[in-house]
């Protein structure tokens, strides 16, 4: 069993829909209800719904325009690049115009490879409304020119929006033009009598033969010459042009006004003859002979459907705009899971770790106050340690920076001659040394025993700079001053008074002077310690 | 303004908080919000801990610890106690059979230090000069006295004139004084609770871990 398609023509208000079996059309049905988009909408209604095909709708508008152009392989796969190409060939206004078209060699479309092509816009209101009224239904626009097929030659479309010359060559398209005359509904405007509106009414009658009405009839005639003459004046600038029109006048009428009889007087006085395909004679054989003429174009959308779509078809401008938004939407879909991401990157690089630490914070917080706790228990103590501490720091730094005294007192007595009497001794501690000063009288007039002090001063650990600051004849005896650097380092305390300084008689010297060991050999040749009898002989000798 | 312009606005205030996050008085944070809070915060941990410790030690032997505690405060008094002083150098120069007079005490200005560091830390210093009479003898004894005295007492210089079987002598001395820990020092104005002595009260003011900061 042949597939059950159905095809649907707008022309007007008027819209026309054919099933078709095959090739063959089983019924037609028109609809004028006073707006093409209730009557398509009621017409798509009555169709059934379950394995529906995508239904093919004729669209006859006026200020349709078709035109050849070139195409690439861009436009076969890119219909932004086609509709550029398209409306780059036919300068209309893109915001008011929907485009369609057809790749007449579709399969040579490859690389950078050009063929021929047509473009056919139409307006964009047009085409709205038209989906409009199809609603949810799956249908297809697409513009009357491109469902034109089986018949090479010169169609002329009668229509209520317009009247169309089309020239088939090799069942497409090859030249298309929209006629000044206009369609009948042009007709049907002139028609009505002043004051009223029964223009329609009027041209009704007249399309079915009703010759009463001879202005209306005449008003006819002078139309459809019109139309012929200007069929003409086309035919012959095609032919002119090259285009591959047929020698024979042999014409194609169809739509609504293809009906009326004048037409093909009009016709055979411009040298043109009416001319219906056998094949389209026996396809519509099922069609009321009235309406074949009129369900033609709807007949052609049928057995058409699908054919060099999708650029045949107009887009859906209400599709369109669903799918900018769409697109708008799901972009900024796609922002806001962009900030999403880079929100919850950012939080993972800088968030989670502050978080992390702050968690730490408040951990260390914890541990603080527990070992705060800890510590009360013992606070009292500890600042004992510390009392201790910074009073143990001062005794140690104070004892360390102080020389050995009982040390220095030794020294300075201790290495003195038996004969020396002692006037002053002047110590003063300067940094870690101490600066010793000796006053001093020998009764002996010579050198020696200042000689030998000094020696012994010289020999001793610790001491530095030993010299004899001044030195003086007085009465017989010399009177001198002896100083001395001494290390306070070089002193230990394990000084034992008694073992040094036990007579309050002057200095013996001694190996190891208050603590201060004596170079040996300083101290041999030291002379050894007269008896106390002797030095205090000595010493008041 | 546009729907980009907005989201670049927002992409800004954003960028913008993160930056200025470390200085919002919102947290203990520092640049990019890493904050030093816990680390900080740690170590005043282990500061308290190393204080309980120290503390803890000093339990362990609380005869020694309190024996040396006495002994440091005796030594270095938080007053010059000049009274207890002079009875120290009175004792000394008795034992060493010498005659003595004290001097007018005065404190010892920083500035007769050749430098900081030959400075005791946390210690004010006095200076007492003491004349002494007696015998050569006497003066080594007494100066090894003064190294003896439970009163931290150093000796700045000396001198002696030996004359007709009297020496006479002059010995610079120098005192010292300190507040020590004032916690501690705060801490024995208060009744006693649990300190170790019953003269040397705890304190309780609990560490906020800022005071452990300069050990």
């Amino acid at each position: 069993m042949s597939e059950r398609l159905f095809g649907i023509e707008v022309d007007g208000d008027r819209v026309t829909i054919v099933e078709t079996r095959g090739e063959l059309a089983v019924s037609s049905r028109i609809i004028d209800i006073g707006s093409a988009k209730d009557a398509l909408t009621v017409a798509l209604r009555k169709l059934p719904r379950r394995n529906a095909r995508t239904v093919r709708v004729s669209l006859v508008s006026p200020s349709t325009t078709l035109r050849r152009i070139d195409v690439t392989a861009e436009c076969a796969s890119s219909r932004a690049a086609f509709e550029t190409a398209a409306f780059a060939a036919l300068p209309v206004n893109r915001d008011t115009t929907s485009v369609a078209g057809m790749f007449f060699d579709h399969e040579l479309l490859v690389g950078d490879a050009v063929s021929a092509g047509a473009a056919v816009v139409a307006p964009l209101n047009s085409v709205a409304m038209v989906y409009a009224g199809a609603r949810r239904r799956p249908v297809e626009v697409v513009a009357a020119p491109l469902t034109l097929t089986g018949f090479d030659g010169v169609w002329l479309g009668l229509h209520h929006d317009a009247a169309e010359v089309t020239l088939l060559s090799g069942g497409r398209p090859w030249a298309y033009r929209q006629l000044r005359a206009g369609g009948l509904g042009a007709l049907a405007a002139h028609l009505n009598t002043a004051g009223s509106d029964d223009g329609p009414v009027r041209l009704a009658a007249l399309l079915d033969g009703y010759l009463d009405d001879l202005s209306g009839a005449a008003e006819l005639n002078r139309y459809l010459q019109m139309v012929v003459a200007e069929l003409h004046q086309t035919v012959e600038f095609w032919r002119n042009g090259g285009e591959p029109v047929p020698p024979q006048g042999a014409v194609l009428v169809y739509g609504m006004g293809a009906n009326v009889p004048a037409i093909g007087l009009a016709l055979e006085e411009s040298g043109y003859y009416g001319e219906v395909p056998r094949g389209f004679s026996e396809a519509l054989t099922h069609i009321p002979l009235s309406d074949r003429s009129q369900a033609l174009g709807a007949y052609l959308a049928a057995v058409t459907a699908g054919r060099d779509a999708p650029e045949a078809v107009f887009v859906d401008p209400a599709a369109l705009s669903a799918a900018t938004l769409s697109r708008r939407r799901n972009r900024r879909l796609t922002a806001v899971a962009a900030l999403a991401a880079l929100a919850a990157g950012l939080g993972a690089v800088f968030v989670a770790p502050m978080l992390d630490e702050r968690k730490a914070e408040q951990s260390a917080l914890a541990d603080l106050e527990y070992e705060q706790r800890q510590f009360a228990a013992v606070a009292a103590v500890y600042h004992q340690t510390e009392d201790l501490r910074i009073r143990s720091e001062i005794v140690e730094a104070a004892r360390t920076a102080e020389p050995y005294w009982p040390a220095v007192v030794s020294l300075g007595f201790g290495t003195a001659p038996q004969a020396a009497v002692i006037n002053a001794f002047n110590a003063t501690a300067v940094g870690t040394s101490v600066s010793v000063v000796l006053s001093a009288e020998l009764a002996d007039d010579s050198y020696r025993e200042l000689t030998g002090w000094l020696s012994r001063l010289r020999a001793a650990t610790g001491t530095s700079q030993v010299w004899s600051s001044s030195f003086s004849r007085k009465e017989g005896k010399v009177v001198f001053n002896i100083s001395f650097m001494f290390d306070t380092s070089a002193a230990s305390p394990d000084y034992q008074p008694g073992a040094i300084l036990g007579s309050e008689a002057s200095g013996v010297p001694s190996p190891s002077v208050g603590g201060v060991p004596v170079d040996p050999e300083s101290a041999a040749e030291t002379p050894p310690a007269p008896p106390e009898s002797e030095a205090s002989a000595e010493g008041s000798g | 303004m546009s729907r980009s312009r907005r989201v670049l606005v927002l992409l800004v205030v954003l960028v913008a908080a993160f930056l200025a996050w470390p200085y919002l008085p919102l947290t203990n944070s520092n640049a990019l919000g890493r904050s030093d809070g816990a680390a900080a915060v740690r170590a005043q941990v282990e500061a308290v801990r190393r204080s309980t410790r120290a503390a803890a030690e000093a339990l362990t032997d609380v005869e020694r610890f309190s024996s040396e505690l006495g002994q440091a405060r005796t030594a270095v008094p938080l007053e010059p106690s000049l009274v207890e002083l002079i009875d120290m150098l009175d004792a000394a120069a008795s034992a060493a059979q010498l005659e003595w007079r004290a001097g007018s005490p005065s404190p010892v200005p920083l500035s007769n230090f050749e430098s900081s560091s030959a400075v005791p830390p946390n210690a004010d210093i006095w200076q007492i000069t003491m004349s002494v009479s007696g015998t050569t003898d006497g003066v080594g004894r007494v100066l090894d006295s003064l190294r003896r005295l439970d009163r931290l007492v150093t000796v700045v210089s000396v001198s002696i004139q030996p004359g007709d079987g009297v020496v006479n002598g002059e010995l610079v001395l120098r005192y010292y004084t300190s507040a020590g820990d004032p916690a501690a020092i705060e801490a024995e104005q208060e009744p006693a609770e649990d300190g170790l002595k019953a003269d040397q009260p705890p304190s309780q003011a609990a560490p906020t871990g800022e005071d452990f900061n300069d050990e």
